[in-house]
């Protein structure tokens, strides 16, 4: 076994490495650049504030985080010429609003980026995002008003949208515990849980070896360039410098989620034949769905009813499989389900070991943060910002939507799609395994809708700091 | 019935090559309803595909047909150029060696194709022995069982008794008559067994005797490899945007790969020993529905062309083409690095199957910028995937045999 090279942790941005599960309160401001003089010399006093991996490593509990993400058009903004942003990938470049992704991802109709609110083709270029991160809204608000005195003090850019999260609870809003299952990089600091995949570095940050033993391919700038020196020579090619190292993918949608219309489509389902609503049955049938109960525990071990202990115990409620665990056939969660879709583990064809190979070289660190407003009509608006991390956006972001939750065909179905999350239009059914023969849910509505997005770069520090290079 | 691959090859006069185009894109644009090929009506076609060869200028332009279907050639052929006289000849009048103004009549034409007929080293088949006709019913009769359990839930019964009504639905139906197969997917994959101890009885005794000739080989192939190493300038090449165009439209999708072998008779031979052995593979050991572990292929040829100087790969399949590609990387590297490594621009392969294909990001881009788009392509049944068509014919196979305990649950749970 060759050694495992370490983590250049102090060039990883923090969120890489944490969900900043301690600071319930952030805002994601999306800006557009418009002086570039303007930009890099604010991004140059911002650098210094950005929240790496290495300080977290230090074990002290900061009160708030900065990271700063961009879009293609947003490093070109910068100064990038277009040669260097062609050695991104494909997707990263088209940008998530672009028709091609669209296609892919399922976004069509009243989700289609021409209705979005933010990243979509009316509604202003996205540049760069802004994440921010606090543990009290009071720290959210005072960071977030001294970072904006300097935007909007002659900085060159402008603000184009911007969204408040406040994770409120453990449940996203459905009522469903979220955030169970992450993959743990390997390399990195965090404790490791039972049944938790260890990944190598490549499958999230660039530079590493991913699951395939090879290097990700790596976006990188002409050597010839000013202040590129700063940047580490490419092994493959020494007419360029990496700018893509210890950096990786960050996907945002913003995904609003009809729960009213879920929870009455639960009880249309579940009525008793004199027309009385069965609150257990709706909650058995929405589990269902999801592939664990709204505890988190999930079905494949607590097949009959909810768990609330198994749920809550970060040591078992994720250590199983579904045929190591007597669930091949999907009786206790379906292979429809949400969870079964978005990671298989060892239920892909030929057979279980390879399964469980295959599997993980899909897998996404998702960061994503729960949102409630007001719309227009009065009425309040719920769902989640979904954040994934990854290195390579088709291959995992990408693959998971596509090929796993909105394919009517995943691992040998007729014509069932992610009965929770996907492009369900009214006519797909949802198939419960059942004896003795499957149950079909029929009349699959659309759950959630995407009101916004965009495919953000991460840069590593040193990235950053040539990209204030004049 | 044997499945059948048919390719045909024809040089395109360089000046008709727009119309040609624009009547390409016409059909394929409606291809199930276009006015030149009546593709549904054709009892025996699975697939088909015209694409267009013209980006490398040492070659002149040249027009592929390929199709697969049941039934000889010359029959098959009978039946597509009797609905398809005009759109053929619409099609081939453009091309060269074509010397029928007024057009050709049936035989005519049918021998002007056959003469353009090229073999085909490796053919693979998904669901092999099952025409066309049989596809169809086996779909029928499971949407007819699924119909009938959406309409009248089973819960609460038991397992017998809800067999005892699918058997009586199927037998009181009168539109779908189960055409049961001759040979079933496990006597298949019986025989997929017995067939690999045979191949590996005849084969061990005659690896032994060319194992000298084997190192003397190995030796020279890693000399090649090294130089191969040593001179390869990968140059970027464009990709086809129109090919992201006639993707994800259906649950299957088409993929017709163009390179060039290698030169010298070293890696050709390689080559076409490497194709002999996966053609061997799928006629023995493939025949249970996957190629070399993927599942998703319905069927699959390589073509050598040219004078051998080009390597055609046509397939068929379900699902993305990143889907396609990760399955070929996960699950069939080798093979396939053994074949394309002997070809122009592939990633370096070390040991002719390792490597190549390995390297997922470069694999995909290679795969990408070689790529051909299809301006036509058909599928019979393209939301159906290989893996649904094997459910739907096991079902209909077995449904109205005696079945009990867990052969009876295994037949309830493929539905
Ligand atoms: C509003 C939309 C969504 C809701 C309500 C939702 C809800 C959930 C819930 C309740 C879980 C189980 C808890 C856990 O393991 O963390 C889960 C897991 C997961 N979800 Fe989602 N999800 C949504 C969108 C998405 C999207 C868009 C993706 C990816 C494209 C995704 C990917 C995953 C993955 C990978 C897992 C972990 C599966 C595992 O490893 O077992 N989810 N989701």
């Amino acid at each position: 076994m060759s050694e495992v090279p370490p983590l250049d942790l102090p060039d990883i941005q923090g969120l890489v490495t944490t969900g900043y599960a301690h600071m319930p309160h952030s805002r994601f401001l999306f800006l557009a650049v418009a002086d570039r003089t303007g930009a890099k010399a604010w991004l140059k006093n911002l650098v210094p504030e950005i929240s790496t991996s290495g300080r977290r490593a230090s074990k002290e509990k900061p009160q708030t985080a900065v990271n700063i993400a961009f879009t293609a058009r947003g490093l070109a903004q910068f100064g990038m010429t277009p040669e260097d942003v062609s050695t991104f990938p494909r997707e990263y470049q088209q940008g998530m609003d672009c028709g091609d992704r669209s296609r892919v991802l399922g976004d069509t109709g009243d989700s289609a980026p021409s209705q979005w609110e933010v990243g979509g083709p009316t509604t202003g270029e996205l540049h760069v995002l802004l994440l921010l991160y606090a543990i009290s809204e009071h720290g959210l608000q005072t960071l977030s008003d001294r970072l904006w005195e300097s935007i909007s003090t002659g900085s060159g850019l402008t603000e184009v949208f911007r969204q408040d999260s406040f994770k409120h609870s453990i449940n996203e809003p459905f009522g469903f515990r979220d955030g169970i299952s992450q993959p743990a990089i390997e390399g990195g600091h965090g404790v490791v849980t039972p049944g938790q995949s260890v990944l190598k570095a490549g499958e999230f940050i660039l530079g590493y070896v991913n699951e395939y033993s090879v290097l990700p391919p790596m976006p990188s700038v002409d050597a010839k360039l000013p202040g590129s020196d700063l940047l580490p020579l490419s092994a493959v090619n020494g007419s360029r410098r990496e700018f893509g190292r210890n950096g990786t993918f960050l996907v945002w949608r913003k995904l609003s989620q009809d729960v009213e219309a879920f929870w009455e489509f639960m009880d249309s389902q579940t009525r008793g034949t004199d027309g009385t609503s069965d609150k257990d049955k709706q909650i058995a049938l929405a589990s269902k769905m999801v592939g664990r109960w709204p505890s988190g525990a999930p079905l494949t071990l607590a097949p009959l009813h909810d768990d609330p202990q198994l749920g809550a115990n970060a040591e078992r409620n994720n250590d199983f499989k579904f045929i190591a665990n007597c669930d091949a056939e999907g009786f206790a969660c379906p292979v429809d389900s949400h969870i079964r879709r978005t990671n298989p583990r060892d239920t892909l064809p030929p057979d279980p070991k390879k399964s469980n190979v295959v599997s993980e070289r899909h897998r996404l660190l998702r960061r994503g943060r729960p949102y409630i407003q007001t719309i227009p009509d009065g009425k309040k608006e719920e769902g989640i910002l979904f954040m994934a991390l990854n290195s390579d956006l088709q291959r995992q972001f990408e693959f998971v939507q596509q090929t796993w939750m909105n394919s009517p065909k995943f691992n040998g179905l007729f014509n069932n799609k992610d009965p929770l999350v996907s492009d369900n239009d009214g006519t797909g059914c949802m198939i419960i395994q059942d004896k003795p023969v499957r149950i079909c849910i029929q009349g699959m509505p659309r759950f959630v809708q995407v009101k916004g997005g965009g495919y953000f770069f991460l840069p590593g520090i040193i990235a950053l700091q040539f990209l204030t290079h004049e | 019935m044997i499945q059948s691959a048919l390719t045909i090859i024809t040089r395109i006069k360089p000046e008709q090559l727009p119309a040609l185009e624009k009547l390409l894109d016409e059909i394929g644009g409606s291809v199930q309803s276009n006015g030149y090929i009546p593709f549904t009506k054709i009892a025996s076609l699975h697939f088909a595909c015209w694409v267009i060869l013209k980006d490398d200028l040492q070659f002149p332009p040249t027009l592929v047909f390929e199709n697969n279907h049941d039934g000889d050639n010359e029959t098959h052929l009978d039946e597509f150029i009797a609905g398809s006289l005009a759109g053929l000849n619409a099609i081939y009048s453009v091309c060269e060696d074509y010397s029928f103004p007024t057009g050709a009549n049936p035989a005519q034409m049918k021998r002007y194709l056959l003469d353009h007929s090229v073999a085909c080293p490796a053919f693979y088949v998904g669901v092999p022995g099952q025409s066309l006709v049989g596809i169809r019913n086996a779909i029928a009769v499971r949407t007819e069982i699924e119909a009938m359990l959406d309409s009248a839930p089973m819960k609460g019964l038991s397992q017998e008794a809800a067999y005892a009504r699918i058997v009586d639905h199927i037998r009181e139906s009168y539109s779908t008559k189960p055409i049961v197969s001759p040979e079933t997917l496990d006597q298949q994959s019986g025989r997929a067994k017995r067939n690999i101890v045979i191949t590996a009885l005849i084969g061990l005794p005659i690896l032994i005797l060319v194992f000298p000739f084997l190192i003397v080989w190995f030796i020279m192939l890693r000399m090649h490899e090294t130089k191969d190493l040593r001179t390869q300038n990968k140059p970027s090449l464009p990709i086809d945007p129109r090919l992201f165009e006639k993707e994800d439209i259906f649950i299957q999708n088409h993929l017709t790969t163009l390179v060039n072998v290698k030169p010298g008779a070293f890696r050709l031979y390689t080559l076409k020993t490497v194709l002999w052995l996966i053609n061997l593979l799928a006629k023995t050991y493939f025949i249970t529905g996957h190629l070399g572990g993927i599942p998703t292929i319905h069927f699959a040829r390589w073509i050598l062309m040219d004078n051998d100087r080009r390597l055609l790969f046509f397939s068929n399949y379900d699902g993305s083409w990143a889907s396609y590609l990760g399955d070929f990387v996960d699950k069939a590297n080798y093979g396939l690095t053994g074949v394309w490594s002997n070809t122009e621009n592939f990633p370096p392969a070390k040991y002719l199957f390792v490597g190549g294909a390995q390297h997922i990001e470069e694999f995909k881009q290679w795969s990408r910028e070689h790529n051909i788009y299809p301006p036509v392509w058909y599928s019979a049944y393209p939301d159906e995937t290989l893996w649904n068509l094997q459910k739907d014919i096991r079902i209909r196979d077995t449904a109205g045999q005696p079945l009990q305990g867990a052969e009876l649950e295994k037949f309830l749970q493929l539905l």
